[in-house]
């Protein structure tokens, strides 16, 4: 519990009534203690320290003198383990999209299978209420043809929900793009990283990597982009380009 | 049809995979995470169509089409290069190594669509 006033108050004034001498005799032991003792405490404050290092850590420390960011604040490193993850997650997604694509293929195959049914016995229906327009049928007979426009929807929702489903596939390439728009980031680092070795100390070397992507395409150049590849390879094929 | 899919990224041999499956060419897809993987395949293996990333690495793609160009067992396998190189010089490097067309990332089924029937086309 924090002091009260008062009890702050009675400190101050115990304080105050110290004879300046007794101040003096503190301050001069102070100065008076064995300089040796001093170099000894600060040796075992080192020892410990070191021995808290792991050994890639002393290694370091003994090459350059200082101690190395731990692996986790290496930026290749988390760059490379941002872009692992990334492929990771996106891969589960994918298996999930496709587990709907395989479920949203066996609703429609069971639409098909129920669908030769319906269409018969609403044939057979138009048929009865046509010559039998008085009979009570009539009222199931629109209930009926309610069911066939409800199946015909979830017919169409279906295929709605594999459009979507397609779609969110295509768009999971951004995944590959921004892994190379990382790797660009990365190349750059590694420019820095021969620099300053000290702070972007990495396996960089030891991983095979691939040749750095010189060009991505942003969304609103893409058609612009795709018009220019054809011209190419239609100039190619006609031998305009050398 | 046998396709051999050639990227360093599992998501992207993933779509493309289901891609080729969606526009009807999933008979046979065999998949590699580089051109030395893929060269490796193909030496016990034929295939009627060849989809390959440009950025890989191990053997990037342009070397590997260099390979497979220098092959005379490969003179009627088409290439398809799937890449985000979107510079002229790179398109034009490609196709001289040979490759026979190119998509710049991302691309959509449609595209790929056309672009196979236009070198299965070329093929013929």
């Amino acid at each position: 519990m924090a002091p009260d006033q008062s009890e702050i108050d009675a400190l101050l004034a115990e304080f105050s009534k110290k004879d300046s001498n007794e101040l003096d005799l503190v301050i001069e032991n102070y100065e008076e203690k064995d300089e040796s003792e001093i170099k000894e405490k600060a040796k075992e404050y080192k020892t410990n320290e070191d021995n808290s290092l792991s050994e890639g850590d002393f290694e370091s420390e003994r090459l350059r003198g200082e101690r190395l960011p731990p692996k986790e604040h290496k930026v290749i490193d988390r760059l490379d383990e941002i872009n692992k993850e990334s492929e990771e997650k996106v891969n589960k997604l994918f298996e999930k999209l496709e587990n709907i694509s395989t479920e949203v293929d066996e609703v429609e195959n069971l639409i098909e299978d129920i669908k030769p049914f319906v269409n018969k016995h609403k044939e057979f229906m138009d048929f009865f209420v046509e010559h039998f327009p008085k009979t009570s049928i009539k009222k199931n007979y629109e209930y009926f043809k309610n069911i066939v426009n409800i199946l015909n929807e979830i017919e169409d929702k279906v295929n709605s929900i594999r459009d979507d489903t397609f779609d969110a596939m295509d768009i999971l390439q951004f995944q590959d793009i921004t892994r190379q728009k990382i790797e660009r980031v990365i190349s750059v680092i590694k420019a820095l990283h021969d620099y300053l070795n000290n702070w972007f100390a990495s396996d960089y070397e030891s991983i095979p990597r691939a040749r750095v992507a010189h060009t991505i395409v942003n969304e609103e150049e893409k058609e612009e982009i795709d018009e220019e590849v054809e011209s190419i390879i239609k100039q190619m094929q006609r031998g305009e380009i050398k | 049809m046998r396709i051999i899919t050639v990227d360093d990224s599992s998501t992207m041999r993933r779509i493309i995979k289901n891609t080729l499956k969606r526009i009807g060419y999933g008979d046979e897809i065999v998949e590699a995470e580089n051109g030395k993987e893929a060269l490796g395949i193909l030496s016990n293996n034929e295939v009627d169509l060849i989809i390959t990333d440009w950025n890989m690495p191990v053997m990037d793609g342009l070397t590997f089409v260099k390979k497979i160009r220098a092959n005379s067992k490969f003179d009627d396998v088409p290439i398809i290069m799937v890449t985000t190189e979107a510079a002229k010089e790179d398109i034009i490097t490609a196709l001289k190594a040979g490759v026979n067309n190119y998509i710049v990332k991302p691309f959509t089924p449609q595209v790929l669509k056309e672009k196979i029937e236009a070198v299965m086309g070329l093929k013929d």
